[in-house]
């Protein structure tokens, strides 16, 4: 059993999670934080028990609540980018939410936040003030540059991070444009990275000198860190690579190619081994790379896509599907993996969407609820959590406040 | 345990991999950055991995950075004189990383029953293509077959174009900081009591899959499926991004998403600003939007159309091939390459350590290390092996033919 010394200044620090509950139960969670990079790490640490509570300007709330495409007046995206997590409101911009703030960040064991440098600074939101308040706490920041740059405060948008890191040059056909993969990978990335980073920090909370930690992220630097064979060709062999070019040197061969019922597959062949196996498989005898990519193009072309893939896979030779959302909801992986689930949400009924990842098997994730309404949540945490009266809250409804 | 890591992070968390592919060892290597001590088992003949991709003089580069900060031993895992050496590890570890299928790793004694009958504190991350015990029929291969699954590729290209695929390998890399998340969400309660370990049942196209938050409900609600629109994303088709070409030939990437940006576009392109108001106009306008900017771009050098464009609040950057980010400020202030000694090419560059802990920081110590270089380290330090014991265990073939076998 872990004891830990409670202090006056320290918030108090049970144990994460009782047993047969989810891998973060017990952890809590505030997010100062708006759009993807910021909260998609919370919603990861949410899906799997954590207690996360979104803080969002009164009146509309998260830019996310409307964003994507629109449906009976409603924004479908929302309902998963919120869900598992508690909505409160408060205006960061009045003096008279710091209070509030502080308790939040006291609550808290860990704090994630994606306004830039300068806000947070005028918030009083930053890594040292924070620190301060609660020596315990983890905080994950992102932004455009990170925080110790001269770039510290250029906008963060997602789309410049991705083409910083590198992957957009490499991604395109090689005599066409660059391309942009068509979601928000960079802040996607970072998110990740950043749920990453905060569960590393949560790993030796209950040793006795834990003081809290401060994770800096950049959006350009998850994505940067993936391609990480890019730099070592660069510096080794001075090559710049460029689109269509794998691992810098030589083409990148996968496809997608057309099947004659006109669906797209993808076969990964580069390998010697795999290469061999096509060759076998076609009886192609041109030792030319080029030569064999013909080949395979025209013989899937010849094919519906089940006959390729089952032919592809009896060869042990790597190839699957380009699948449409509508296919992945009626595929045989997908409904063994249960990664789509039902749950029921108070405007929409029962609506689908992803199931946890990943998936553990001890101590599972769930999905609770869909997004909360702005500020649905602000009785149950300013009230029951942090204590304020039914009178202190409607002062601070009627100052805009909250 | 290990020499330079007692500051970071995960300085003290034991790691055995039994794993090849790119996704489950780069989860070690993530973990390992953060200063967890990482064992990779290879075959004796080395991991596959270690040869993929450029080399230079006969050096492979890739395994330079890709394995990094880790230990290497070589062990015939199949051979039965090597089953309780694997169990050894097994035991020694808080987390053991594997990357096949239950199919493969029962005979093998390295399936979730089996690791956590030997230790059952462990956690065990298994990342596969399909599952680690979906019907092995349906397994239809990982790395970049699994974006195809995701729902990323079919996403990705131009409107009257093919699907694409990312440039590097995006379904792996991703599902390695998601297997580290994993990992460490795991480990967070190791201390409590009633802890069990833990079985980490990763597939590689489900981490794509799951941060494409709109892809599922968009369908279910509204009939969507998240169709090609080149570099504007499919669900904001208001917005102008896009990549141009410039005067000088450098491409940029303008971003503008919301309201105020596509407005900012306007004003630069001269546009009359009452056709830019709302959602619905610029939804309308978009595309003549997008024909006039690349006629603005393309009539200008790279730095004067970034220096007009930022003055009027229009977000862009040029894109980054490997020459702009060896020489880009925010990198250089980052830390974002590290410079690190090698023994086959003296100094070699790679990413520094992400994500950035600010107390407790990563680092990058080694770079990937040679076959079985650790041999003594782990099984006589670490392990405790006796000689007579280790020896025993090579005349039984453990550690390959014995003749062929490294001292």
């Amino acid at each position: 059993m872990t004891t830990v010394a409670h202090s006056a200044d320290q918030p108090s620090v049970r144990p994460l999670g009782a047993p047969g509950m989810p891998a973060l139960d017990g952890l809590k969670v505030v997010e100062f934080a708006h759009l993807i990079a910021g909260p998609l790490a919370g919603s990861l640490m949410a899906d799997l028990g954590a207690e996360v509570v979104h803080v969002e300007d009164p009146g509309s709330g998260d830019g996310a609540r409307y964003t994507g495409p629109a449906h009976d007046g409603e924004y479908p995206w929302w309902t998963v980018a919120g869900r598992n997590k508690r909505s409160v409101t408060l205006n960061l911009r009045l003096a008279a939410a710091r209070e509030l703030a502080t308790e939040l960040i006291r609550w808290a064991d860990v704090m994630i936040t994606n306004f830039r440098p300068v806000a947070l600074e005028r918030w009083g939101l930053d890594w040292p003030s924070v620190h301060a308040i609660s020596p315990r706490l983890v905080m994950f920041q992102a932004s455009a540059n990170g925080s110790n740059t001269s770039a510290r405060n250029d906008p963060g948008f997602g789309k410049i991070g991705e083409a910083r890191s590198g992957v957009v040059t490499l991604t395109g056909d090689p005599d066409g444009p660059p391309m942009h993969v068509g979601f928000p990978q960079a802040d996607a990335s970072t998110a990740l990275m950043g749920a990453f980073a905060i569960a590393a920090a949560l790993v030796n909370r209950d040793e006795p000198d834990f003081r809290g930690e401060w994770i800096d992220a950049a959006l350009f630097e998850g994505l940067f860190r993936m391609a990480d064979w890019q730099v070592v060709v660069h510096d080794q062999l001075g090559i710049v690579p460029t689109r269509g070019s794998m691992l810098g040197v030589g083409p990148q061969r996968c496809g997608p190619y057309l099947t004659e019922d006109g669906h797209w597959v993808t076969v990964q062949y580069e390998s010697p081994a795999g290469t061999a196996s096509v060759r076998a498989l076609l009886d192609c005898e041109d030792s030319d790379p080029e030569r064999l990519e013909a080949e395979l193009t025209a013989w899937i072309s010849r094919r519906s896509a089940d006959q390729v893939i089952r032919a592809l896979s009896a060869e042990d030779i790597p190839c699957g599907p380009v699948m449409t959302t509508a296919e992945m909801v009626d595929d045989d992986v997908y409904r063994w993996r249960q990664n789509i689930i039902t749950v029921s949400d108070p405007h929409y009924g029962p609506v689908r969407m992803q199931g946890v990842v990943p998936r553990l098997s001890e101590r599972p994730g769930r999905v609770w609820r869909t997004a909360p309404t702005v500020g649905q949540d602000n009785d149950l945490v300013y009230g029951s959590w942090l204590g304020r009266s039914p009178h202190d809250l409607d002062a601070l409804r009627e100052g805009g406040v909250i | 345990m290990m020499q330079g890591n007692e500051r970071a992070v995960l300085h003290g968390i034991r790691v055995v991999e039994f794993a090849t592919g790119v996704a489950a060892p780069l989860c070690g290597t993530l973990l390992a950055d953060l200063g967890a001590d990482v064992v990779h088992v290879e075959p004796t003949t080395g991991d596959t991995q270690r040869r993929v991709g450029p080399a230079k003089d006969g050096v492979p580069l890739w395994w330079k950075a890709a394995a990094r900060n880790k230990r290497s031993v070589a062990l015939d895992i199949d051979a039965p004189a090597a089953r309780d050496l694997v169990a050894r590890l097994v035991a020694w570890a808080h987390v053991v990383v594997v990357s096949d299928h239950n199919e493969r790793l029962i005979p093998r004694g390295l399936d979730w029953t089996h690791v956590h009958r030997l230790n059952p504190k462990a956690v065990l991350l298994q990342i596969t293509g399909c599952g680690a015990t979906t019907p092995i029929a349906l397994d239809t291969g990982a790395g970049i077959v699994s974006e195809a699954r995701s729902g990323i590729a079919q996403m990705t290209g131009r409107a009257d174009g093919p699907p694409m695929h990312s440039g590097f390998d995006h379904a792996d890399g991703t599902t390695a900081v998601m297997g580290a998340f994993a990992v460490c969400a795991s480990l967070a309660r190791r201390n409590t009591p009633g802890f069990a370990g833990e079985w980490i049942d990763l597939a590689t196209y489900e981490t794509l899959f799951r941060i494409v938050e709109w892809q599922v409900v968009l369908q279910d609600v509204t009939g969507y499926t998240s169709a090609r629109a080149g570099n504007r994303l499919g669900v904001a088709p208001g917005a102008v991004i896009n990549t141009y070409r410039t005067a000088d030939d450098v491409w940029l990437t303008v971003s503008a998403s919301t309201l105020r940006p596509v407005r900012n576009v306007a004003k630069l392109l001269d546009e009359p600003d009452e056709m830019y108001a709302t959602v619905a106009d610029q939804f309308a306008n978009a595309p003549r939007l997008d024909a006039l900017l690349a006629t603005w771009v393309s009539e200008r050098t790279a730095e004067e159309a970034l220096k007009v464009m930022a003055e009027l609040g229009v977000v862009a950057s040029r894109i980054y091939d490997m020459d702009d980010i060896a020489t880009d400020q925010t990198y250089a202030e980052r830390g974002d390459i590290v410079a690190v000694p090698d023994v086959d090419l003296g100094v070699v560059r790679m990413p520094g350590v992400i994500p950035k802990l600010h107390l407790r920081p990563g680092a990058v110590r080694h770079t990937g290390p040679a076959l079985d270089a650790d041999h003594d380290l782990i099984f006589r330090q670490w392990l405790g092996i006796d000689d007579a014991d280790l020896a025993a265990a090579r005349r039984a073939g453990a550690f390959g033919d014995p003749v062929s076998a490294p001292a």
